[in-house]
């Protein structure tokens, strides 16, 4: 009997059959399906079919007041609220030309800093879970929820925020958040170590994600990637960086590149840049300086933005989330157009990179590219 | 910034910035592919968008390309406006294969036809047969008093609870 070596195509071997990867499936990340066509253990085609999460969020916001649109946007991306009101609230101040006092910025950005470590933890679980290894998730979104009860104490939500507000944000910052923000830091810079010791420095995790699913630098630019998932790849961009919104221009930090483009590179870059957001957030406490933490705007029914259309980004911990703002000066928004960070990866270049990929790979492609459906599907 | 400028006006192309990073240039329908592809060979090799706004007062649709440059850290947006009344485009997919899934969102919504895109089938929505969704003359409120069943009394079915003094 002659022996099939093992990466050599099942075309003709076994029939072609359909495999639907849905909501109810363990390795999807949301409510999204894909449907494979399966030749043996192989992929040989992918269909995406997005629609089981349409919220019409875009036709909805065009009925709603501008401060209205605060309660609404965060649903967008439910991992990291945040990005998206700190976006909105970015576009809507250039158009309307509000300046941001100094505090309420860096509020800004200990939120976003501290969204985007909720969201890698979520990242880290779900590679675990997606590899079977289920005390992955069990401890990120556990020490994910210490993340949720700072919030909670800062904004009056666990999951979703509704914290920012045009012309800063709507609390200031409570007696001893600090301290405790300190504390939390100091925690998640002692679990670490452990982190690696479990998932990063583990054999069979490092087997079972090194290799897969290759994202070289020129197709990832091309296909529109952005963020960790483009920096894993070896392009060093970074919004932060390259073109600094908020303060990020005062705080001293690194982006790290990793370069190989694997799954596993993919999620070790998220790993590296866990550490930056707790240099950002250390210095965020230091150098917070007192002052108002919002100017006011006029009264909500009265609020007309002026006339013209703004392209406001932040770097979310999926890549670039985007807002395009068009006013027609009214007090509604005349339209506004989401780009969520997974809308290119998910929708587009999955139907390239699940080619003859082996089904066991395909949630740990997944999981590793941080997909996250509520972005394109609004 | 200024670079860029001078490397546009040969094209005969107005720049106006919208802010430190990113700048629009408008440009009529049978150019777009050539000033895409040139902004392509300029540095803006990620496509990051492609929008569309529905000026129903101008009778017109607005399509917004949005590329990032990460070269010359900058953002360019490149709108062109085309007719309400015979709204076709040509497809820009073989600029960027991803526009194939823009194309098809946009068809879906603004029911804009894109000549050279292969799938312009439904995308996000089932069985939808009314206006396309994002249109302004789509009546939403109609659209639901018409599909969905409305109770005539106006407490929704809900007895209002008895007042403690």
């Amino acid at each position: 009997m002659e022996l099939r070596p093992l990466n050599v195509s099942n075309k003709n071997k076994y029939k072609t059959y359909e495999l639907f990867i849905g909501p109810n499936h363990p390795g999807i990340s949301g409510n999204f399906s894909y449907v494979l066509d399966m030749e043996g253990h192989k992929v040989a085609n992918v269909t995406p079919d997005p629609g089981l999460l349409h919220r019409g969020f875009e036709k909805l916001m065009e009925r709603r007041l501008w401060t209205q649109n605060l309660a609404l946007i965060p649903r967008i991306c439910v991992p990291e609220p945040d990005v998206n009101e700190v976006a909105y609230c970015m576009g809507v101040e250039h158009l309307a030309n509000i300046e941001v006092p100094k505090r309420a910025q860096y509020i800004r950005v200990m939120v976003l800093e501290l969204a985007r470590m909720g969201a890698f933890l979520f990242a880290f679980g779900g590679l675990g879970g997606s590899t079977g290894l289920y005390t992955m998730p069990n401890w990120a979104f556990g020490d994910r929820d210490y993340i949720l009860d700072l919030f909670e104490w800062l904004t009056g939500g666990r999951v979703y925020h509704i914290y920012q507000y045009p012309g800063g944000v709507k609390n200031d910052i409570p007696n001893g958040w600090l301290d405790k923000l300190s504390d939390l830091l100091d925690y998640f810079e002692s679990r670490l170590p452990e982190y690696d010791r479990l998932l990063f420095k583990n054999p069979i995790i490092q087997r079972r994600a090194k290799g897969v699913g290759y994202l070289p630098a020129e197709e990832a630019i091309e296909n529109g990637i952005t963020g960790p998932n483009l920096r894993a790849s070896g392009v060093k961009w970074d919004i932060r960086k390259a073109q600094p919104y908020l303060v990020y221009d005062e705080l001293d930090f690194d982006i790290p590149i990793t370069g190989e483009g694997d799954a596993f590179a993919r999620v070790l870059q998220r790993r590296l840049e866990f550490e930056e957001s707790i240099k950002i957030l250390r210095q965020c406490i230091k150098q917070i300086p007192d002052g108002p933490h919002r100017v006011k705007i006029p009264n909500p029914f009265q609020f007309r933005v002026p006339a013209g259309a703004y392209y406001s980004k932040v770097e979310s911990s999926k890549g670039e989330f985007g807002y395009y703002i068009v006013s027609n000066g009214d007090i509604r928004p005349y339209r506004i157009y989401v780009r969520g960070p997974s809308y290119s990866v998910g929708l587009f270049y999955a139907k390239k990179a699940m080619i003859d990929m082996r089904i066991e790979d395909v949630p740990v492609w997944i999981h590793t590219m941080d997909i996250c459906p509520p972005d394109f599907d609004r | 910034m200024l670079e860029i400028q001078e490397k546009l006006k040969p094209m005969g192309l107005k720049v106006r910035w919208l802010g430190d990073w990113e700048f629009e240039v408008s440009v009529p329908r049978e150019r777009v592919a050539e000033v895409l592809s040139y902004l392509k060979t300029m540095g803006f090799k990620t496509f990051i968008h492609l929008a569309c706004v529905d000026w129903i007062d101008d009778q017109e649709f607005e399509l917004i390309y949005n590329l990032e440059s990460y070269e010359n850290a900058l953002q360019a947006i490149v709108k062109v406006r085309i007719p309400r009344n015979n709204p076709v485009m040509e497809s820009m997919m073989s600029i960027w294969g991803l526009c194939q899934v823009y194309e098809r969102e946009i068809h879906e919504f603004f029911g804009i036809e894109f000549i050279g895109n292969p799938n312009l089938k439904p995308f996000f929505l089932e069985n939808w047969l009314d206006t396309p969704p994002l249109r302004k003359d789509f009546d939403t409120l109609a659209y639901s008093q018409e599909l969905f069943e409305f109770k005539e009394d106006e407490t929704h079915g809900i007895e209002a609870p008895e007042r403690i003094e």
